[in-house]
C-alpha cells in the first residue's frame, strides 16, 4: 500500500467513527501540475512509492542556472531503480526544457539530473517519475542553484591589465550551455557568451572579450546548467606591463538549507 | 493532533479492520552481493543491526577517487560497537581495490573507512558490517567522491613559465596512491603520477613533468583518502617575468551534500 492510499484509508476510518483524522480540506498529491507543491533550493527531500509522478514547484531567477537531481535510494534486492527528472520553465508546464544538461558521469544508479539557465524570474515546475518495482522505494531528490560568481577583476588598459577567466569541465562529457556574463562595478552587465567546453577540457574568456570597461573593476557571473562540481572556474588578472597579477576564484550561491 | 498521535491512531483503526499497513511483497535484506540496494553519492543513510552485513551499490567514473565511511552511533552501555566496510570494483563483488585507505586519524571510534581510484566507470559494491552486540546499533554510512580539481595552468617555456602543483596530506599517517593527472585544454590526459605522501607532509609536482604543452590546461588529483584529508593549490609562475598565479584545487562534491 502506498503512503497516500494509507493515509486515505486512516481518514476513512477515522470518519466512520466520528474522528477528525485531517483537516477539512481534501488531501493533496501533488499528482498534477496544477498541484504541485513547493520546495525550496537546496532542499533534500523524498519522493516515496513505485510508479508515481510528483511536481515540484521552485522560484528561478533570470539568468542563474540550475540542477534536478534525483536518485533512488534502494528497496528492492538487486534492482535498479529509476527516478526521472523533467523540468518546465513555468507553473503550467507548458515549456519543457530539453536541452538535457545535468547528466555528467557523476551519475548515480538509476539517477537523473536536468539542468538549465533561466531566462525569466519565475516559478518553474519539477517532475519525479519513480520506475514500477514490487515494493515502494525513495527517490531523494533536490532542486540546487550552480550559479558561479567570481568578485573581481582590474582591467585597465593603458598599463595591460586584463582580467582572464579560467574554466575547467570536470566531466568526461562536452559541457554545454555555459554563459560567461562580464558586470562592471555598478552592477551592469557590459557583455557575455556561451560556450561549449569539452570533457576535462579547459576554456578561457577575457573580460575585454566581454566588453568589461576600458579602466576600472568589475566581477564575473557563470551559469551552468550542469550538476554542481562540474564547471570550476578562477579569475586571473594581469598585467604584462607591470608584472603585477591576482586570482579571484568562483564560489557556488548555495542555498540556507546546504 | 499531534501528527504521532495520529499516526498511532490511523493504525490502530486499520489494524482494528484488517488492512494491511505495507505492500505484499517480501521485505529486502540486500544481505548478498547480488541484492545490493542502490545508494546515491553522498547520502548518509543508517544500518541498524547486529552481527549483520548489507550491500550497497553506487556508480563511480574512471579516473576518479571515492570513500566510503561508516560510523557506529551507540546504543550499548559501555560497548565499542565497530562498522566495518569493504569495497569492490564491480558489482558482483570479485575485485577489491588493491590497497586499502582511508583509516586517517580523524576516523570516529568503531569506524570504519575505504578509499580507491577507480580504474573503470560503472556499478561499484560496498559492504557495511556491524559487530555483534547485545543491542542493535546504527552504522551510519556515507559514499562520497574525493576526486580534487583545478581550472588552470599555464606553461611557456621560452619565457618561463611552469604550473607548480602543491599538495599537503592532513593526516599523521602517510598518504599513498595519490594520482596527479595533467589534461590539456582539449581534455586529453598528458601525464600522470602516483605519489605517497608523508604525515603532515607536502609534495609538489610540476605540470611540466607530467607532459604539460605549451599553452594552458589543467589538473586532478584522484585521492583514496577521506575528503579533507588532502588539499591542494597551483601556482603558475615565471621566474623570467616576475608574474605568479593561482588556481586552488576544489573537491567534486555531490548534490546531496
Amino acid at each position: 500500500m502506498t503512503m497516500q492510499r494509507w493515509i486515505g484509508r486512516a481518514a476513512m476510518f477515522g470518519s466512520l467513527c466520528g474522528a477528525v483524522a485531517v483537516p477539512g480540506t481534501a488531501f493533496a498529491l501533488n499528482d498534477s501540475c496544477a498541484n504541485a507543491h513547493a520546495r525550496p533550493m537546496g532542499y533534500q527531500f523524498p519522493v516515496a512509492g513505485s510508479a508515481i509522478n510528483r511536481y515540484f514547484r521552485f522560484f528561478a531567477a533570470s539568468g542563474a542556472s540550475y540542477h534536478v537531481n534525483s536518485s533512488p535510494v534502494g528497496a528492492n534486492d538487486g534492482a535498479t531503480e529509476i527516478c526521472n527528472v523533467v523540468v518546465y520553465r513555468d507553473s503550467g508546464c507548458t515549456t519543457l526544457i530539453t536541452a538535457g544538461s545535468g547528466d555528467e558521469d557523476t551519475e548515480d544508479l538509476g539517477g537523473n539530473g536536468d539542468g538549465f539557465v533561466a531566462t525569466a524570474s519565475q516559478a518553474h515546475t519539477a517532475l519525479i517519475g519513480l520506475g514500477t518495482q514490487p515494493t515502494a522505494f525513495t527517490c531523494a531528490t533536490i532542486i540546487q542553484e550552480t550559479t558561479l560568481f567570481s568578485p573581481w577583476f582590474f582591467r585597465e588598459v593603458a598599463n595591460g591589465y586584463d582580467g582572464f577567466v579560467e574554466i575547467r569541465n570536470s566531466d568526461t562529457l562536452t559541457a554545454n550551455g555555459v554563459v560567461v556574463t562580464a558586470f562592471n562595478s555598478s552592477g551592469a552587465a557590459t557583455g557575455s557568451t556561451t560556450i561549449s567546453i569539452p570533457g576535462n577540457g579547459t576554456a578561457l574568456v577575457t573580460v575585454s572579450s566581454l566588453n568589461a570597461p576600458a579602466s576600472g573593476f568589475g566581477s564575473v557571473r557563470i551559469a551552468t546548467p550542469q550538476k554542481p562540481g562540474t564547471i570550476v572556474a578562477n579569475i586571473t588578472t594581469l598585467s604584462g606591463t607591470t608584472g603585477l597579477s591576482f586570482d579571484a576564484p568562483f564560489s557556488r550561491r548555495v542555498s540556507p538549507y546546504q | 493532533m499531534h501528527k504521532q498521535r495520529w499516526a498511532a491512531n490511523a493504525s490502530f483503526w486499520i489494524a482494528l479492520a484488517g488492512a494491511a499497513l505495507v505492500p505484499g511483497t517480501a521485505v529486502a535484506l540486500n544481505d548478498s552481493c547480488a541484492a545490493a540496494h542502490v545508494r546515491p553519492m553522498g547520502y548518509q543513510f543508517s544500518q541498524n543491526g547486529s552481527d549483520t552485513t548489507r550491500f550497497y551499490r553506487f556508480l563511480a567514473a574512471e579516473g576518479a577517487s571515492y570513500h566510503v565511511h561508516s560510523s557506529p552511533v551507540g546504543t550499548n552501555d559501555g560497548a565499542p560497537e565497530f562498522c566495518a566496510v569493504d569495497n569492490w570494483l564491480d558489482a558482483t563483488c570479485t575485485n577489491s581495490p588493491s590497497t586499502a585507505n582511508g583509516d586517517e586519524d580523524t576516523n570516529d571510534l568503531g569506524s570504519d573507512g575505504d578509499g580507491f581510484v577507480a580504474v573503470s566507470s560503472g556499478p561499484h559494491t560496498t559492504a557495511v558490517f556491524n559487530s555483534p552486540e547485545s543491542n542493535s546499533f546504527n552504522c551510519e554510512t556515507i559514499i562520497q567522491e574525493t576526486t580534487l580539481f583545478s581550472p588552470w595552468y599555464f606553461r611557456e617555456p621560452a619565457n618561463g613559465y611552469d604550473g607548480f602543483v602543491e599538495i599537503r596530506n592532513n593526516n599523521s599517517s602517510p598518504a599513498g596512491d595519490v594520482v596527479v593527472t595533467v589534461f590539456d585544454s582539449s581534455g586529453a590526459a598528458t601525464g600522470s603520477n602516483t605519489i605517497t605522501i608523508a604525515a603532515n607532509g607536502t609534495a609538489l609536482v610540476q605540470v611540466s613533468s607530467l607532459g604539460a604543452p605549451v599553452g594552458f590546461g589543467s589538473v586532478r588529483i584522484a585521492t583514496p583518502q577521506r575528503p579533507g584529508t588532502i588539499v591542494a593549490n597551483l601556482t603558475t609562475l615565471s621566474g623570467m617575468t616576475g608574474l605568479s598565479f593561482d588556481a586552488p584545487f576544489s573537491r567534486r562534491e555531490s548534490p546531496f551534500q
